[in-house]
This record gives structure tokens, C-alpha cells and sequence, in this order.
């Protein structure tokens, strides 16, 4: 009896997708031919020209090369607008028979217009789509736009190989440290204030390894306040950004001097400590302590390198990131802008001081007199 | 195991996205705090059930046989309540962790019509499905706090200073009030073979699930940071998402999500179980046999009428949820221990004086 009901039920199951509920048949699990789908790896949102409110979204899949008798698939880059990114990636699925999947979308690209209006729309809705994923990086494309980055792109491979070398570039330093949806969304969140890697496009030059017109390369960060951009660091700004962030190791610096080879500097560890001081419960300043080590990865025009070398090049070091740090400090006081969190990092060094900090950082920082200190040292060669 | 398991669904979707508002970044502590309260209530529930052999029957000694009744009928109806909620939590959760606009009614089908198929047969069964639950969900947890914890940022979660003790004691009420539905445990109490040691083993659990609230609150908060944990719905799963080794596996929140259906079936089977047997002590044993199908079919309609959308089922387990937990976890056992403890002297007393009174020529 027990198995002739369990044999009921089941068949009862069996049969229910041909009782009409799609519903029912919705729920159950799908697939796609992977032939039939294009993975699209980068996406980039614009204004659209000359209609404020309405977005351009382009995206790219990366190139697929061929193996045995399959064949390749260059780089399939698709553009729509609408009012919101959900309806225009909607669209795009109607552009052809393939089924465009957002869900390996690796880097999502922020046009400079669209970043001056605000990025916190475009990540409130990375944050509640099932497809795209706040683990991806973002960019903010200085002077330009995002659909013309992965357009000129698609004949060199494809955006999204292009912007994954660049992520691991950053880890040699030359390019901007990258940042993750999610990193700035809780940044945005916490203070309004956020540092976007930006990147820009340039026209491509013999021997550097672009196949097309243009090539994208790094340009900074972008700061943003209030959700939307407000500046941008430059390089010298960059570098301190890095260096108070601890984003520096690895990068080179060059040194040159009349009696000194041509020596080129690898950072290889970045130490940065900061106090708060307060009179009578008020806060008073900020003193900034950065030690920055570096061993020497070039030596040219001599055998090595001598005490005397060794500390001018200490000196410049710790000038040229004295400098780096002033301009990013600068920066961020004029704009008003505590990208960098030395809010939250100051309250980490000084904890019986938390409530203070809280209540007095935001309306202080501006004004904030900040004393910096930096050393440096050639650990060695 | 089996109320370890069964709380940890409606854990992560309170734990931190609602003590963070009140917290802050001090969220974290609510574990911590957490361990008094819910070590009372362990204490008051396990004194009830050594004395009476399980809730449905302590209440009835304590308070007898009618007014006993009308307090298990109060806590039948809040079971059945919750599991419509939990119910209809988990076809949302489920919902929304896929691509398609299905309908709720058919995840909610499936999970009950397993849970009463295993509602209809003994605790024991149950019980050892889910150790299996267990062993699965408390790997899936492990990994996912190992690879949130190793890439935290301290800031989110630290600094924490004295100043923070009052938010934090505040914030404690929502782990306590959301997880003292655990009190539905106790009418189980009367299937448990006693075994000398059962009072250490059950403060082991005790510590050891604060400790999970603690390092799940702390995992989750310095990843997302308190801000962004505070607008998601259940960040546990956005954390999930980001667990991975590149080049090794990524992308393993849709397995987090599905396998996180298991605790889904030990809180609704441990519902269902404690449906059975209150309904055995108020109605007599035949209806206990026909409480677990009567218990599926009010939860699947209840879940679809009381809640015909994802914010109404939301707002009740937000708002109304914790804080009905927390009145029958707390002051309604307390009532009976002090009743039954109250009782028991009078019988002491009584037979010391009837005793005297035979030693003394009186009585």
C-alpha cells in the first residue's frame, strides 16, 4: 500500500509540467548550448549622448581562439540604450540568436560623464542582479568614454584579456592598484567618498604591443565624493594614494644624480601610521608617519653603490614620497573629500577616541592640520 | 545537532543585516552577548523537560491539565505561524537566488512535501538525516568564513571600545529574539534518552553555536563593511560569492544557496515534529499521527495567503518574528519553572509536616 501511494505521487510529479503550469516548468533548472552563448567579460556604461537620463551600454565577450577543428571567435562587442542598464542589456538580448550572459562579466567600465552624474545607481543594481556580480573590477575612464574603449578594443583581442593584464599589472605597479564593485560600494557607503582606478585611451605607438588604433593604459585613480566623481590624483597624487593605501610595493622609481648612476628603485614594503591629537576633547591634527623601504633593481653607469649613494637616494626617496603623500592629502582637503578613510584608519590607531571621531572627522577633516613624516631606506640591492 | 542546524537559515538571514543598524561595526559582539540569555533559556528548557520528560507535558504539571493545554494550543499556533513564514522565507530565498520568474508555491511544495515525509515517521530518522545536514552545512560554513576571514579588512570591524556596550546590548536582542525559536525544541524532550553528561554537552553547543554567531557576524561585517550589510538581504550569501582560489573554483554561491536548504528542513521538520507532539498532549495520541500532514497543508496555504508577497514576509519576520519568540522562550518557561519549582516545595513541605505529625501522634 505505502509503495503504490509513493508510486502515485511520483507519477503525479512526472506529470505535472503537461498540466499547462508554466510556472511550474520555469522553476525547474535550464541550460544553454555553450555554443550558443556569448560570455561577455567587460561592460561599460555611458551617457547616452544628447539624452540626459538615458544610459549607453556596451559589451564585450574576449576572444576565442581556435582549437583543432573548432574554429575562433573574435571578440562580439554590443551596444543599446535605455533608461536603465536591466532594459538595455534586455535589449541586447534580442540582437541575434545567441544568448548574451552577463555573469562572467569580469570588469564593468564607467564612462566620465556617467561618473560625474553618480555610480551608485549602476551599483545598487551590480549589488541586486543574480547575473552581474559585485566582485567585478570597476574603471573610471578619464576624457572618454567606456563604449569607445571596448569597441577599439575588439580588434586587439578584446577588452576584457586587455583589462585583466592591466589587473595584473597593478601588482608590478604600473598600473593603478583595482578595486572591486563591492570595495567601492561599502567605501561609497561609509562616507560617500571613494578611489576608482581610472584608465584612459591613447593612441597606440610602435612596440607597445597594440594591434589597433588606440590602446588603454592606466591614468590614476578617480576620487569620488557623494557617490559621483569630483577629481582626478594624477600621478604624483597616485603614487601617495598607493602609498598611504599600502599599494605601493613594487613600483619603480627612478633616481638620477651628477655623481650618482641612473638608478632605478623598487618599493618592496610601505609602513604608514597615523595619530590623531586632541585638546580637550577636541579634535587638533593628524600626524602622518610613513617608513618606505626599497631595494635598488638598477644600477646604471656604475659597479655599485656606494654609502654616500645610498643615502641621497634614502633622501629622495623619502622626498619624493613626502611629496606623492602632500599632494594626496592635499587633495583630499580641498575637495573634501576622505577618500583615503583616514577617518576609519584613525580611529583603528586610537580607539579610546572612536566617539570623538565620530562626531568631529567629517566637519574637521577639511581644515584638519596634518603633520607628515617620511623616511626611506635602501634596504638592499 | 538537530536545533544547531535548524537555526542556522534564519542566523544568516538576521545575522549581521539587522544588528549592524543598531551596532555598527561592534555587531560582531551580539554573539558574544548572546551566550547568557540563550544559556538561561537552555537551562530553563532542560529543567523543565528532566522533571516532566518534555514542554508539552511540563506545562501541564505546571500550570494543569487545562490552563496547561490553552499554553501548548499558543505555542502550537506560533509554530505553525513560524513555519508559514520560514516557509515562505525559503521559496523567496530560493526565488531569488535563481534567474527565472517562477513561482514560489513550487519551491514551497517541494520542501514540505519532504518535510512531511519525513514528518510522518520517528524523531530518530530525522534526527540522523540531519547529522548528514549538519556535517554538510557546517563545511559549507567553514569554508566560507575561512576565505572571508583571511581577506577581511580590519577596519570594518574594529575599532570596538567600551562606548559601544550599550548599541551592542541592544543589537543582542535580535540574535536572541530570532533564534530563541529553538524553544520548540524542548517539546521534544520527551524522545531524548537521558545520557549522564548531557548537561556539559549541551553548554558545549551552546558556546559553540555563540561562537558561530560571533565568527559568522565577524566574517560577514569585514568583508561588506557595516554599511553595505545593512542594505543587503542576506549578506552571508553576498560574502559567499566571493569564495574562491582563481584558477582553482570560484563562483560557488549557487551551491551555498542550494545546500543552505537543508537547514531550511530541519527548522521546518523541527516545527512539524513539535507540532506532533504538542498536538499529541492536547488532542491525544491519535492526533498526533495526523498533525504532521494537517501542519503541511495549513503552512503551504498559510505561507501563500498570509504572505502573497517577498516585503509582507519580510516585515513579519523583522518586526513581529523575534519579538514573539522571545515571549514564549523566555517568560513563559520562567512562569512554569517558578510554578513547578513553587509546587514541589509545597510537597515537600506538606509530606515533612505529615511526617512530623506521624512522629509527633498528630495526622
Amino acid at each position: 500500500m505505502r509503495v503504490k501511494k509513493s508510486a502515485v505521487l511520483l507519477l503525479c510529479a512526472a506529470l505535472l509540467p503537461l498540466s499547462g503550469c508554466s510556472r511550474a516548468e520555469a522553476a525547474l533548472p535550464y541550460a544553454h548550448e555553450i555554443e550558443d552563448t556569448v560570455l561577455m567579460g567587460a561592460l561599460g556604461v555611458d551617457l547616452k549622448e544628447g539624452a540626459p537620463g538615458r544610459v549607453a551600454v556596451t559589451v564585450s565577450s574576449g576572444g576565442r581562439s581556435g582549437a583543432g577543428d573548432s574554429p575562433g571567435q573574435s571578440p562580439v562587442v554590443l551596444s543599446a540604450q535605455a533608461e536603465t542598464v536591466s532594459a538595455a542589456c534586455a535589449e541586447m538580448q534580442t540582437f541575434g540568436s545567441d544568448f548574451v550572459f552577463f555573469g562572467d562579466v569580469e570588469h564593468v567600465l564607467v564612462g566620465e560623464e556617467q561618473a560625474l552624474t553618480g555610480v551608485m545607481s549602476l551599483l545598487g543594481h551590480m549589488a541586486r542582479d543574480p547575473e552581474l556580480r559585485l566582485e567585478a573590477r570597476l574603471w573610471v575612464i578619464k576624457d572618454g568614454r567606456a563604449g569607445d574603449i571596448l569597441f577599439d578594443a575588439a580588434s586587439d583581442g578584446g577588452a576584457p584579456d586587455r583589462l585583466t593584464a592591466l589587473e595584473t599589472d597593478a601588482e608590478l605597479a604600473a598600473s593603478p592598484a583595482p578595486r572591486t564593485a563591492r570595495e567601492v560600494l561599502s567605501d561609497l557607503l561609509d562616507n560617500g567618498c571613494a578611489l576608482l582606478p581610472a584608465l584612459e585611451r591613447r593612441p597606440a605607438r610602435t612596440g607597445d604591443g597594440a594591434e589597433g588604433e588606440y590602446t588603454v593604459a592606466g591614468a590614476g585613480y578617480a576620487i569620488l565624493r557623494n557617490g559621483a566623481l569630483a577629481g582626478w590624483t594624477g600621478e604624483e597624487g597616485a603614487l601617495g594614494a598607493d602609498l598611504l593605501t599600502g599599494d605601493a610595493p613594487g613600483r619603480i622609481l627612478e633616481f638620477a644624480a651628477p655623481s650618482l648612476a641612473q638608478t632605478a628603485l623598487r618599493l618592496t614594503e610601505v609602513k604608514t601610521e597615523l595619530t590623531p591629537s586632541f585638546t580637550d576633547g577636541v579634535l587638533a591634527g593628524l600626524a602622518v608617519t610613513c617608513r618606505i623601504e626599497a631595494q635598488v633593481a638598477e644600477l646604471r653607469g656604475a659597479d655599485g653603490l656606494s654609502e654616500e649613494g645610498r643615502i641621497w637616494l634614502e633622501e629622495r626617496l623619502a622626498q619624493t614620497g613626502e611629496a606623492a603623500i602632500h599632494t594626496a592629502l592635499d587633495l583630499a582637503q580641498t575637495l573634501d573629500a576622505d577618500y583615503l578613510h583616514l577617518g576609519r584608519k584613525a580611529a583603528l590607531a586610537a580607539p579610546w577616541r572612536k566617539a570623538e571621531l565620530e562626531t568631529q572627522w567629517k566637519a574637521g577633516f577639511a581644515a584638519l592640520p596634518i603633520s607628515l613624516t617620511v623616511t626611506g631606506q635602501v634596504a638592499r640591492m | 545537532m538537530i536545533l544547531f542546524t535548524a537555526l542556522l537559515s534564519p542566523a544568516v538571514r538576521a545575522l549581521p543585516g539587522w544588528t549592524v543598524g543598531t551596532a555598527g561595526e561592534s555587531a560582531w559582539l551580539t554573539g558574544i552577548l548572546a551566550f547568557p540569555p540563550f544559556l538561561l533559556l537552555g537551562w530553563m528548557v532542560f529543567s523543565l523537560c528532566r522533571r516532566s520528560g518534555g514542554l508539552a507535558q511540563a506545562y501541564q504539571d505546571a500550570f494543569g491539565p487545562l490552563a496547561g493545554k490553552v499554553v501548548i494550543v499558543i505555542y502550537l499556533s506560533w509554530a505553525l505561524f513560524l513555519l508559514c513564514a520560514e516557509g515562505r522565507l525559503y521559496a523567496e530565498r530560493m526565488l531569488s537566488a535563481g534567474y527565472r520568474s517562477a513561482a514560489p508555491w513550487v519551491f514551497l511544495l517541494v520542501l514540505l512535501g519532504v518535510v512531511l515525509w519525513m514528518g510522518r515517521r520517528k524523531l530518530g530518522a530525522f534526527a540522523r538525516a540531519a547529522e548528514i545536514c549538519y556535517l554538510v552545512l557546517a563545511l559549507t560554513l567553514g569554508l566560507v568564513l575561512l576565505f572571508s576571514i583571511l581577506d577581511m579588512s580590519p577596519e570594518h570591524v574594529l575599532p570596538v571600545w567600551i562606548t559601544d556596550v550599550p548599541a551592542v546590548t541592544a543589537a543582542t536582542l535580535v540574535p536572541v529574539g530570532v533564534l530563541s525559536c529553538g524553544v520548540f525544541g524542548g517539546f521534544l524532550g520527551g524522545n531524548v534518552t537521558r545520557r549522564s553528561g548531557d548537561a556539559e554537552r549541551g553548554l558545549l553547543w551552546l558556546l559553540a553555536g555563540c561562537g558561530v554567531l560571533t565568527l559568522l557576524q565577524f566574517g560577514v561585517l569585514g568583508q561588506l563593511g557595516p554599511a553595505l550589510c545593512g542594505r543587503m538581504d542576506i549578506p552571508f550569501f553576498e560574502v559567499a560569492r566571493g569564495v574562491g582560489v582563481d584558477g582553482a573554483f570560484q563562483r560557488v554561491e549557487s551551491v551555498v544557496v542550494a545546500l543552505w536548504v537543508l537547514s531550511d528542513f530541519a527548522m521546518l521538520g523541527l516545527l512539524v515534529f513539535a507540532i506532533r507532539k504538542g498536538a499529541g498532549a492536547v488532542l491525544g495520541p491519535r492526533w498526533e499521527h495526523w498533525a504532521a500532514p494537517v501542519a503541511v497543508i495549513v503552512a503551504f496555504l498559510g505561507g501563500l495567503t498570509l504572505f502573497p508577497d517577498d516585503f509582507s514576509v519580510e516585515k513579519v519576520s523583522s518586526a513581529w518574528v523575534p519579538w514573539g519568540n522571545l515571549i514564549l522562550a523566555f517568560p513563559v518557561p520562567a512562569l512554569a519553572l517558578i510554578v513547578t519549582n513553587v509546587k514541589g516545595r509545597k510537597k515537600t513541605d506538606t509530606s515533612c509536616g505529615e511526617k512530623r505529625g506521624k512522629d509527633t501522634g498528630y495526622g
